[in-house]
């Protein structure tokens, strides 16, 4: 009887985590949840911040990765006014395809730098946002390269590939 | 063997037969000739409505220069001029008129008056330095600076440089909406330049008539030669704005996110909130 004790908090385990991983960079410190709607937020002492949040994004409804690039792309340059100044195919650690739109936009006019990446997995959309003053933004740059290339959307384990392919649980 | 060599030659006479003549239209000509070989399967590759709208603009050289072959094989040289003294006097006027306007048809249409306008929308990311590029490009195409403000700028270009002024403008930044206009004021031009031009007749018919009035005749001249002078100034200044209006085009470029009443109408408007919850603010809001 204990034994399936044993099994069922393993699987419950592997439930709760986050569906993602993402590792924190030497010089980042990540920050508590805020209520801020994000499910990972980091930053520098200076104010460099990148986070992650993930939403619901049903495959049957056919939204792919384009579909949801576009519409990022959409909402910030006609909407919010920033500046498209790359777009670039990206790979998570996992394989993942996912799609990195780089932005600048001047806050107060001074200039700033915003990525948002985007990676469609698990019947959910995963979204890395990256900003900060551009000088600031520049220094910290390899930090914050290293850190996407961290970021998995997919997780497998043998100790239970089913549950596992849905979470990244972090312990 | 005999019968078989029978045979042969009339077969060949057959296939003779059908044997198109030079003269006569291929197929080819008429751009069907996609016929043969390759072009068996071209229909399936593009919609028959497309494929024939592309065989006809192909076409219309094809008829044209079949036409100039048709001249040629006909007998050389124009056909001879009537003999000088059948044409009756009013005629040969007639003719004459007639190669007039048929000059005046030749010679080229003076160009439209035509006012360009743009109007660009950037991306708010490194206004100033896009404001500095953007006067250097109307100093350096021989225009000037008509406006600049913290987020929008209007600069005037000769006409003549309105596209490569344009085109280095659209370099300066991310290009959000962009809208290019070219009003014709050929009418209002023409109207206005005509009122002026007998609007002056007038002022030297009363300037005339002022020379020969007596004391009290000149009072009223001079109160309608101060009403056509007041005409004359301010439509030769209309004019003048015109000209300029013409001469150098106008470039405005407003860097400032379109927002939300520009884009209400558009279909871009997701029901994912997530998307409205992106930007710098709240992610760099600790």
């Amino acid at each position: 009887m204990n034994r399936y004790w044993l099994i069922a908090l393993a699987y419950l385990a592997i439930a709760c985590g986050r569906p993602f991983d993402v590792k924190t960079a030497p010089g980042f410190v990540e920050l508590e949840q805020q209520n801020t709607g994000y499910d990972f937020r980091a930053t520098t002492p200076e104010g460099v911040v990148m986070s992650m949040k993930v939403e619901d994004a049903p495959s049957d409804k056919g939204a792919d990765l384009d579909f949801w690039a576009r519409s990022v792309t959409l909402q910030m340059r006609d909407v919010q006014g920033y500046a498209l100044r790359d777009a670039k195919d990206v790979t998570s650690r996992d394989g993942t395809k996912g799609k990195q739109l780089r932005f600048g936009h001047d806050e107060g006019s001074k200039p700033y730098t915003y990525w948002v990446t985007v990676y469609v997995s698990q019947d959910r959309l995963f979204i890395v946002e990256a900003g900060g003053a551009q000088r600031l933004f520049d220094k910290w740059t390899p930090s914050l390269e290293w850190m996407h290339k961290s970021v998995r959307v997919q997780c497998n384990s043998w100790v239970a590939p089913v549950l596992a392919s849905h979470t990244c649980n972090r312990w | 063997m005999q019968k078989l060599l029978l045979s042969l030659l009339l077969l060949l006479l057959c296939a003779c037969g059908g044997a198109p003549s030079p003269s006569s239209p291929s197929p080819t000509s008429y751009g069907y000739s996609n016929g043969g070989g390759a072009g068996a399967a071209a229909p399936m590759a593009m919609p028959a409505s497309m494929d024939r709208e592309e065989v006809y603009a192909v076409q219309t050289p094809t008829t044209h220069s079949r036409g100039e072959s048709d001249a040629k094989a006909a007998p050389a040289g124009p056909p001879p001029p009537p003999p000088q003294g059948t044409v009756p006097a009013q005629a040969q006027a007639a003719q004459k008129q007639q190669q007039q306007d048929n000059k005046a048809a030749e010679t080229p249409h003076e160009p439209a008056m035509l006012i360009y306008t743009a109007n660009l929308t950037m991306a708010v990311y490194q206004v100033e330095p896009a404001l500095n590029a953007i006067e250097k490009v109307a100093k350096d195409m021989n225009g000037y600076l008509a406006v600049r403000s913290d987020s929008a700028i209007t600069i005037r270009v000769p006409r003549e440089k309105f596209t490569d002024a344009l085109a280095q403008v659209e370099k300066t930044g991310d290009v959000v909406h962009r809208e290019v206009t070219a009003e014709d004021v050929t009418d209002q031009f023409v109207d206005m330049d005509a009122r002026l031009k007998n609007a002056m007749a007038m002022r030297d018919r009363l300037q005339d008539l002022l020379k020969k009035a007596n004391t009290k005749e000149a009072l009223e001249i001079e109160i309608q030669l101060e009403r056509v002078m007041g005409e004359i100034e301010s439509m030769e200044g209309k004019l003048k704005l015109l000209k300029d209006k013409i001469a150098f085009s106008m470039i405005t470029v407003t860097f400032a996110a379109r927002g939300e009443a520009a884009v209400r109408d558009m279909p871009l408007r997701l029901p994912f909130p997530w998307l409205n919850a992106l930007g710098l603010p709240r992610l760099l809001s600790l």
